[in-house]
C-alpha cells in the first residue's frame, strides 16, 4: 500500500494530492494528514470516490487509510521516501553553460521521479527557487514527486527576492527553520 | 504503460540544437537515453503524440546529418526503431 505523505501541507492539498492518486493508480493507499480538517475532507473524497476508510491518529498525525474492499492492512504500507533530501541551490546542475546545465536538470528529475528510492525532501533555495516556478517540465515531475510523498519545500525570501513568489507551480512556500530542520534531521543532504 | 516516441542524437550539440529549435513549437521532454540505446548522447527527446515526433524529424532533416539522430517507439520500456 502506497503513503502519501501530506502533513504540514493546507487544505486542500491533502485532498488534491489524494484525488490525483485515485485518477492515476485506483488502488488502496493511505495519507498522512496533521490537521482534523483533512481528516473530514478526505471522508468525503472516499464517499465521493466509492472509497472506505479508516482512520488512524498518533502523535497529531492522522493515518488515513483509502480502502476499495473495505480490508485495510496496515502492515503492507511503506513509506515511499528515504531519509535523505535534496538541496537545489541554482536553476542548473553544476556550473558552465546555462543551457546544457538547465537540461541536466530536467533529466535529474525525469530520472528521480522515475526512481523507487525518494528522498523525504527537495529543498530550493537562491536561484533554485526558478525551477518550481519557471520550468514547466520540472514543475510536473515535483508535482508527481509530491504526489508520492516527496515533500517540496521552496524558500519565501528567495521567491520574494526574484519576484516569484506568485508563480509557485509546485511545493509549498518555506523559512530557513523549517529548511534548516529538513537538513538536520536527514541522514543524508544531496546538493546539486 | 503507454507508448511514446523517442528522438536521440549522435552529440550534445545536436540535442541542443532540435531542442532549440522545437521550444515552444512542439510538446516534449528532455530525458536521458534509456541504457538500451547505445552510442548516442545522453539527452533525449521524449514525445506523447506521433505528430510531435513527425515535426521534430522535420527539424532534426533540417539541421542535422542523417547520421547524428534517430527516432525510437518506446512500448513497455522497450525501445524499437521507429518507422512511419
Amino acid at each position: 500500500m502506497e503513503k502519501i505523505n501530506a502533513a504540514g501541507l493546507a487544505c486542500p492539498m491533502p485532498v488534491v494530492m489524494a484525488k490525483k492518486y485515485i485518477d492515476v493508480h485506483g488502488d488502496d493507499f493511505v495519507i498522512t494528514v496533521d490537521n482534523a480538517i483533512a481528516v473530514e475532507n478526505l471522508k468525503k473524497l472516499a464517499q465521493s470516490q466509492q472509497y472506505h476508510i479508516d482512520v488512524q491518529e498518533m502523535e497529531n498525525l492522522f493515518d488515513v487509510y483509502f480502502s476499495k474492499n473495505g480490508i485495510i492492512d496496515r502492515k503492507s504500507s511503506k513509506m515511499t521516501t528515504g531519509d535523505w533530501v535534496v538541496f537545489i541551490g541554482k536553476d542548473t546542475i553544476g556550473e558552465g553553460e546555462h543551457e546544457l546545465g538547465s537540461t541536466l536538470a530536467k533529466m535529474f528529475f525525469y530520472t528521480l521521479c522515475e526512481s523507487d528510492d525518494l528522498p523525504s525532501a527537495i529543498l530550493f533555495m537562491n536561484q533554485g527557487v526558478k525551477l518550481p516556478t519557471q520550468d514547466e517540465q520540472i514543475v510536473e515531475h515535483l508535482k508527481n514527486l509530491q504526489i508520492k510523498g516527496v515533500n517540496i519545500l521552496v524558500c519565501g525570501t528567495c521567491l520574494d527576492y526574484y519576484g516569484l513568489t506568485d508563480d509557485l507551480k509546485a511545493g509549498t512556500i518555506s523559512n530557513m527553520y523549517d529548511i534548516v530542520t529538513c537538513m538536520q534531521e536527514a541522514k543524508k543532504v544531496l546538493t546539486l | 504503460m503507454a507508448a511514446y516516441y523517442l528522438m536521440t542524437f549522435g552529440t550534445t550539440h545536436a540535442a541542443m540544437t532540435v531542442k532549440r529549435c522545437l521550444n515552444g513549437k512542439v510538446l516534449f521532454s528532455i530525458m536521458p537515453t534509456l541504457r538500451e540505446i547505445t552510442a548516442s548522447c545522453g539527452i533525449s527527446l521524449r514525445f506523447e503524440k506521433q505528430e510531435d515526433l513527425e515535426k521534430a524529424k522535420i527539424t532534426a532533416e533540417t539541421y542535422l546529418s542523417e547520421k547524428l539522430y534517430r527516432t525510437w517507439q518506446v512500448q513497455n520500456g522497450k525501445p524499437a526503431p521507429y518507422t512511419d
